[in-house]
């Protein structure tokens, strides 16, 4: 019975999660005119927001358009915004429908190590209306080695934020941001360079990965203005590259035997000449666990000023922003945030400190995201008669459901308590409660 | 889902970008070297195996992600189900041994030869048809770390 086929079944009873995990799907296929079978390998990525089995292409354009009705607290504490020189520390100043943004992501392979990105923002507020947020080479050679090296050019946002981590530099979460990224958004920006080396754990049999970043950048000296002068924001209103902030016409800022200074400012202006510099540190358990920190520093001459009166702010401070996955639905984020920021020979000197705590839970298509937020802004310097205290906390409640996957529905409440010393000045009440419901239609593309 | 696959010597594999999403797949393995630039390969490309060995897949747009293809020497070779069970159909040899190889499997597991017939003196055919071999492993598999496949959205650093 040489000949005799025998049949044996093997079993392998510790390998039963055998092909649970990977990235690959595998079909086999009989070529018709090869004796060898042709093996498709098919790479399927889960997407949140796949829109058409369209084909991956070296040029991609994608986008979204938001507009959101917004129902602003009215009354007394009714507040214009700083966009419109006034005293409040919301986006929203009225009852109306808005067209909150709109944006379009460009992303091109040059080749195989490089790649272009660009995102050009479009609002209906502010001073600039139509301009680049982010637009900036990345360099990412292929290497065998455990620890790798990338790198960008450019303008972009140091990746130290969990809650911006949507296309755009939106929040996937809430609509609107944090405290501390509501002012990352529209004061901070690299116009520089950035080194990493990088390692990913699942290569190397390990858990952990991490991510070494430095960078240097020009520019973004009058950072940390809108903290001594207005104090934190809730807002999604990144500026953009060439983009002039106005906040509320203070005597003492404008009075010329003060600082004589404009009630504006062009975040991204290079006013010394130096050099500022970061440092971040990224350490991931599996993609479960993220924390990021950051050191930034904008290494601003505070006594260099600029022929419109702008002043060079020595700002700088610490981040750490740490998200967690509890299970498949639920995440939870925060983030630190403390530094400091001085203009002239301690004219202005404040420490400042901010953090948020948000908890988000994912149902299909569903989102709901809760956070708290806290920020302070302490002043120590030699000009009382210009105060920069200020303090509040947020309360933020978003639902975001992904109608289908170019339709997004969603709605928020929002509440942001201010105490902002200077406010006094223009005879309005220090403190402030500002609260906004907002239901918002996106289109993505 | 799978991310093994077990192909012959010689075997094409072709790596069509079905999702849309930019990937840019590689290995330096000894068995194989090769990167597929499918930033300009729209087309499907295959790539022939030539050399028996285990080949490390990487993207190095995506870095977490990981992949295998176990190139075979001989033509007698099977991969498993979900469950870990496969079918050998084989012409009677009298003592047919095999190796297996998993990418959590400890070392010492993949050189230790496994004989699908249980007894030497089976001489009689009759015995050894449709026998289920199983096999124990002496060590527990590596941790497999499949989790960095589970959560999304965690950055657009990545």
């Amino acid at each position: 019975m040489a000949l005799e086929t025998m049949t044996k079944v093997l079993r392998l009873v510790q390998l039963l999660d055998y092909f649970r995990y990977g990235l690959c799907c595998v079909n086999i296929i009989k070529h018709p005119r090869k004796a060898s079978a042709t093996v498709l390998l098919s790479f399927m990525l889960p997407t949140l927001l796949a829109t058409s089995p369209a084909v991956a292409s070296v040029f991609s354009v994608t986008g979204r358009i938001e507009a959101a009705l917004v129902l602003a607290n009215a009354g007394a504490d009714s507040l214009p915004s700083w966009q419109s020189k006034g005293v409040g520390s919301i986006r929203a100043q009225d009852n109306q429908l808005e067209w909150q943004q709109g944006f379009v992501n460009i992303d091109y392979a040059l080749n195989k190590n490089w790649k272009a990105n660009a995102v050009i923002n479009a609002y209906a507020d502010g001073e600039k209306h139509l301009g680049f947020t982010q637009a900036y080479l990345q360099y990412k050679p292929l290497s065998p080695n455990h620890i790798k090296f990338k790198s960008k050019l450019g303008m972009f946002y140091p990746a130290m934020s969990v809650e911006n981590t949507a296309e755009g530099w939106l929040s996937p979460y809430t609509y609107t941001q944090s405290a501390i990224n509501s002012w990352v958004g529209e004061e901070l920006r690299v116009f520089g360079g950035e080194a990493s080396l990088f390692a990913n754990g699942r290569k190397r049999r390990s858990p952990w990965s991490w991510e070494a970043n430095v960078g240097v950048f020009k520019g973004n000296d009058p950072l940390g203005t809108l903290l001594a002068w207005r104090g934190f924001a809730m807002h999604d209103r990144q500026s953009l590259h060439n983009d002039r902030i106005e906040f509320a016409p203070i005597p003492s800022v404008l009075d010329e035997r003060n600082f004589a200074s404009p009630s504006w400012l062009e975040p991204f202006t290079e006013i010394d000449g130096n050099w500022g510099a970061y440092f971040g540190f990224h350490l991931s358990y599996l993609r479960k666990s993220n924390m990021r920190y950051y050191f930034y520093d904008n290494r601003a001459d505070p006594n260099a000023i600029n022929q419109d009166r702008l002043y060079g702010w020595h700002t700088k401070f610490h981040s750490v922003a740490y998200q967690h996955q509890l299970d498949p639905n639920w995440r939870i984020m925060l983030q630190l945030m403390k530094g400091s920021t001085l203009m002239g020979k301690r004219s202005v000197y404040a420490d400042f400190q901010a953090a948020y705590i948000a908890v988000s839970y994912a149902q299909k298509a569903h989102h709901i995201t809760l956070r708290l937020d806290y920020h302070d802004v302490a002043e120590d310097d030699i000009k009382p008669q210009d105060p920069n205290n200020s303090h509040g906390q947020g309360y933020t409640a978003a639902w975001r459901y992904q109608y289908t996957p170019s339709i997004e529905l969603g709605a928020e409440f929002n509440q942001h308590n201010t105490f902002v010393e200077n406010r006094a000045q223009l005879n309005f009440e220090q403190e402030q409660r500002q609260s906004q419901i907002r239901l918002v239609l996106a289109y993505i593309f | 889902m799978p991310h093994v696959l077990a192909v012959k010597k010689g075997t094409q594999v072709l790596f069509p970008d079905s999702d849309n999403v930019l990937h840019h797949v590689y290995s330096f393995s000894r068995a194989k070297t090769f990167e597929i630039d499918i930033y300009k390969e729209e087309i499907r490309r295959n790539i022939l195996f030539e050399n028996a060995g285990i080949v490390a897949l990487g993207c190095n747009i995506h870095d977490w992600m990981l992949g295998y293809i176990y190139v075979a020497e001989s033509s007698f070779f099977t991969q498993t189900d979900s469950d870990g069970n496969a079918t050998f159909a084989y012409a009677g040899a009298a003592n047919v041994k095999i190796k297996l190889w998993h990418p959590r499997l400890d070392k010492k597991d993949q050189q230790t030869l496994h004989s699908l017939i249980q007894s030497d003196t089976a001489s009689d055919a009759e015995q050894a048809i449709d026998t289920e071999v199983t096999v124990r492993l002496t060590q527990a598999l590596l941790p497999s770390y499949s989790e960095f496949d589970d959560v999304h959205g965690v950055g657009n650093y990545d």
